[in-house]
């Protein structure tokens, strides 16, 4: 009997140390599940790669919270959406924030972030304007893709599509050059400042928006619908713009890695300025032959430009 | 291996049912199974795991040390031996040193009559020595298993604090952002399920003993062998079960 | 649990067979054992005495044929009724099969504490009473590993009568002993059917202790009788009997109806595959 007890104590000790050990581990990995009043926000995005549950969430840079659910959209809520950018979200998260984190403001913008190429995603949260309205309620935020290379690979032909799209249309009406020429040339002297050039691109192009705006209330019918196109379009570039200004203005620490997605920036820079630039040269010499359907320009190739080592002519004589 | 569905019947029925119509099993033989099965076993279980993290840990560095991706070995040696490491070295180290007992032991009393004498004096053999070692190993083989856990990480610790110079905080928080609680979850399962394999094939191994102490000894092997054999495809289902759902 | 009335007898074995692998180790036996009886099974080695031990008790299954305990057939008897027949009898292996994981006391409190709820208190007071029935005062606590094969036979004895068995069943209770200790264990199973009234079945070949105890024995051949009863009466009949292997038997004549070996003819036929002429090679 009393061998009995010696086993009884001692198996009901290990026991009770292994369901200790189990509870902590199981604890520690679930994070803390206490919060009932733990505030979540839904944010949709068109893709999430390197973003899984309980991923990091910043908000400002500093850690807010984690991602707690996951899921796809349904191409019914897909089609449900207002924009064409809001279409293209496919997955939707699920933020639990920290009670300490404030109020979100409504102009907040999430981003897919990450330290460095190799560390790993987190959804990066903007501060916003503390004097803004508040977040509504159950509002879902828009996501933009991740910040990180495979993003930056891609700004290129997104710039450049936007760029050939806009010039035809730039072909049919005269009131829209004025406009665009301010958008584009204010960005163009400021590209050899790149940091501050490439804000001040977006900064721009946000304000010829507004002016373009105004231009589309007054315009007369037939023209109306271009300039919507070029609206769009330009909302467009001012996005790309932005995604890599935020990679850019990010505190860095892999100078190599940043330093690769910098050159594939600028080479992208380089194509579209000099693209730009034989655009407006034909805006300010011979407007009427965009009008009139002048012949066809024969653009320096991109690859041609990206060979070159100095400034590029824009138009192959 | 209809004698061993029925000998899983069999156990299924003194555990769950019998109990419930007076005629139950010994608690203290319970204990004193979970001691001599799992007790026992856990000191050699705890240095095993352990050895398994500090290995996986320097192999991993190795190879993540080229990628420039040294700060994944907390996650790789937290990942593996939750999900699959842990609960198999554990079920390996039970298989060789609780498994080949209890056939060994029920062999011994086979050969010896005492098991006929258990049912001439009507106590049910079944009953009364593999039901508390059934019970002793479904508990113990997860207890175990989360002991195997910590050693593991505990190894995978040392590894990472002193050669690679980790921050103690840094590894545990790198080991614990990756890993989710259905890890620890899925591991513990799979060792419930080892815990089964293992318990029934050594004790239906040793109720089968015929002629002596050869016999035994064949049993013993025999036990040893089919459990780490099944354990290993059980592991793999599993694996694969827990993989694509 | 009623007595059963005394012309019930309390073993009836009918027209027994069993066969492994087609050979008859059993053919058609028939024997009644009647209550207060010692039953001695005698019979040589591999005549089957065992085999039928295992039959009656209900741990083998046999090919054909009744067995009757206590009025009751346990021949397709579920385990739940095996069960509560087993509770009224009580068996003595012949290796003792005491359970080594346990000590002497506990062995012989086994079937008390699994078959009553008695109060650990009385369960002690008799265990302590079996033992020392059976000479064993004090040696409660070793284990079966530490103690003689005579004291594990009589440590078997008492775990066999703690229920106070109306039946017991003993498998060769001497075998292995010296002659002191065969005396010993004789006498002791001689007191429990005597003082106690119970029936026993004592299964032997030693011939000494075979008429020491028994009150009726039965005989089992070998060879041709293999699995047959060639004898059955009282011990003074069994000694009168005519038969030339039962005398054989109780005499322990190397050669006689029991052949020490083949006959010539048989050898010469293994040996040279075919039978040879008489008087011809090896006279």
């Amino acid at each position: 009997m009393k061998k009995n007890l010696t086993d009884f104590v001692v198996a009901i000790i290990v026991i009770i140390c292994s369901i200790v050990l189990v509870l902590a581990l199981a604890f520690t990995l679930g994070g803390r599940r206490s919060g009932k009043n733990d505030r979540t926000v839904e944010i949709d995005f068109p893709d999430i790669t390197g973003i899984h549950l309980h991923s990091e969430v910043r908000y400002a840079g500093a850690p807010a919270g984690s991602i707690t659910a996951v899921r796809l959209l349904t191409f019914k809520e897909r089609l449900q959406t207002e924009t064409a950018v809001q279409q293209r979200n496919a997955v939707r998260v699920t933020v639990t924030l920290r009670p300490d984190v404030p109020p979100l403001p409504a102009d907040v913008r999430t981003t897919i972030g990450s330290d460095t190429l190799l560390s790993d995603k987190f959804v990066a949260l903007t501060a916003g304007m503390p004097d803004g309205p508040a977040l509504a309620a159950g509002a879902v935020l828009q996501g933009q893709g991740g910040g990180g290379l495979d993003a930056l690979l891609d700004l290129g032909p997104t710039l450049k599509a936007a760029i050939e799209e806009v010039l035809p249309l730039l072909k049919k009406t005269e009131v829209a050059i004025d406009t665009f020429k301010d958008g584009i040339g204010d960005a163009l002297p400021k590209v050899s400042q790149l940091v501050v050039g490439l804000k001040g691109t977006s900064d721009s192009a946000d304000a010829a928006l507004k002016r373009l705006d105004k231009l589309i209330d007054d315009a007369d019918e037939p023209i109306k619908e271009d300039l919507v196109q070029v609206k769009k379009l330009l909302i467009q570039i001012e996005q790309t713009m932005g995604s890599a200004d935020q990679l850019l203005s990010r505190t860095d620490r892999n100078l190599n890695g940043r330093l690769q997605e910098l050159s594939v920036v600028l080479d992208n820079l380089k194509v579209v300025s000099t693209h730009a630039k034989a655009l407006t040269q034909q805006l300010a010499e011979k407007p009427s032959r965009i009008i009139f359907s002048g012949k066809k320009q024969n653009l320096t190739s991109e690859s041609e430009i990206l060979k070159s080592k100095q400034p590029v002519p824009a138009v192959k004589p | 291996m209809k004698s061993y569905l029925t000998l899983n019947g069999q156990i299924l029925y003194w555990t769950l049912l019998a109990p419930f119509r007076g005629q139950p099993f010994k608690i203290g033989e319970v204990f004193r199974q979970m001691v001599a099965i799992g007790v026992r076993a856990l000191p050699m279980a705890a240095l095993t795991s352990f050895s398994i993290g500090l290995t996986m840990a320097m192999q991993g560095a190795g190879a993540l040390r080229k990628m420039g991706g040294l700060s994944y070995v907390p996650d790789l040696v937290t990942l593996s031996l939750l999900r699959e490491l842990g609960p198999l070295i554990v079920a390996v180290i039970v298989i060789g040193r609780s498994g080949s007992a209890v056939t060994a032991e029920l062999g011994t009393m086979k050969v010896s009559e005492e098991i006929e004498a258990l049912e001439v004096m009507a106590i049910n053999p079944i009953r009364f020595l593999v039901v508390p070692r059934f019970l002793a190993m479904m508990i113990m083989l997860p207890v175990l298993t989360v002991f195997g856990d910590w050693m593991g990480m505990v190894g995978g610790w040392s590894v990472c604090h002193f050669a690679l110079d980790f921050e103690t905080a840094a590894y545990i928080h790198r080991s614990v952002t990756r890993a989710e609680t259905w890890d620890l979850l899925s591991g513990l399962i799979k060792s419930v399920v080892f815990a089964w394999l293992i318990i029934t094939i050594a004790c239906h191994k040793g109720l089968a003993v015929e002629g002596g102490a050869e016999g035994v000894g064949q049993a013993t092997t025999d036990s040893v062998v089919w459990s780490l054999l099944i354990m290993l495809i059980a592991n793999a289902i599993l694996t694969g079960f827990f993989f694509f759902s | 649990m009623s007595a059963p009335a005394e012309n019930i007898p309390v073993i009836e074995v009918t027209d027994l067979v069993r066969e492994f692998h087609g050979r008859r180790v059993l053919n058609g036996i028939s024997f009644k054992v009647m209550k207060g009886d010692t039953m001695i099974i005698m019979g040589g080695s591999g005549c089957g005495k065992s085999t039928l031990l295992r039959h009656v008790i209900g741990s083998m299954k046999p090919t054909s044929g009744s067995i009757k305990l206590f009025g009751e057939e346990i021949t397709g008897l579920d385990e739940a009724g095996l069960a509560r027949i087993r509770r009224r009898f009580g068996m003595l292996f012949q290796s003792g099969a005491l359970l080594q994981s346990m000590t002497v006391g506990e062995n012989v409190a086994l079937p008390i504490v699994e078959h009553s709820k008695l109060d650990p208190g009385i369960v002690d007071l008799m265990v302590k009473l079996k033992l020392e029935m059976v000479g064993l005062t004090g040696f409660e606590h070793l284990k079966p590993a530490e103690i003689s094969g005579g004291m594990k036979k009589r440590v078997g004895l008492a775990r066999a009568l703690a229920l106070d068995p109306e039946l017991l069943f003993s498998d060769e209770p001497t075998a292995g002993l010296d002659p002191i200790m065969v005396s010993v264990v004789d006498i002791l199973t001689k007191d429990m059917t005597r003082k106690l009234g119970v029936t026993a079945v004592v299964v032997t070949h030693d011939m000494t202790s075979a008429f020491r105890i028994g009150s009726r024995m039965i005989m089992l051949g070998t060879g041709p009788n293999q699995g047959k009863i060639i004898a059955t009466g009282t011990p003074e009949e069994i000694r009168a009997s005519a038969n030339g292997e039962v005398q054989q038997f109780i005499n322990g004549e190397p050669d006689g109806p029991v052949p020490l070996k083949l006959s010539k003819d048989d050898y010469v036929t293994r040996l040279l595959g075919h039978p040879r002429l008489k008087n011809n090679a090896f006279t």
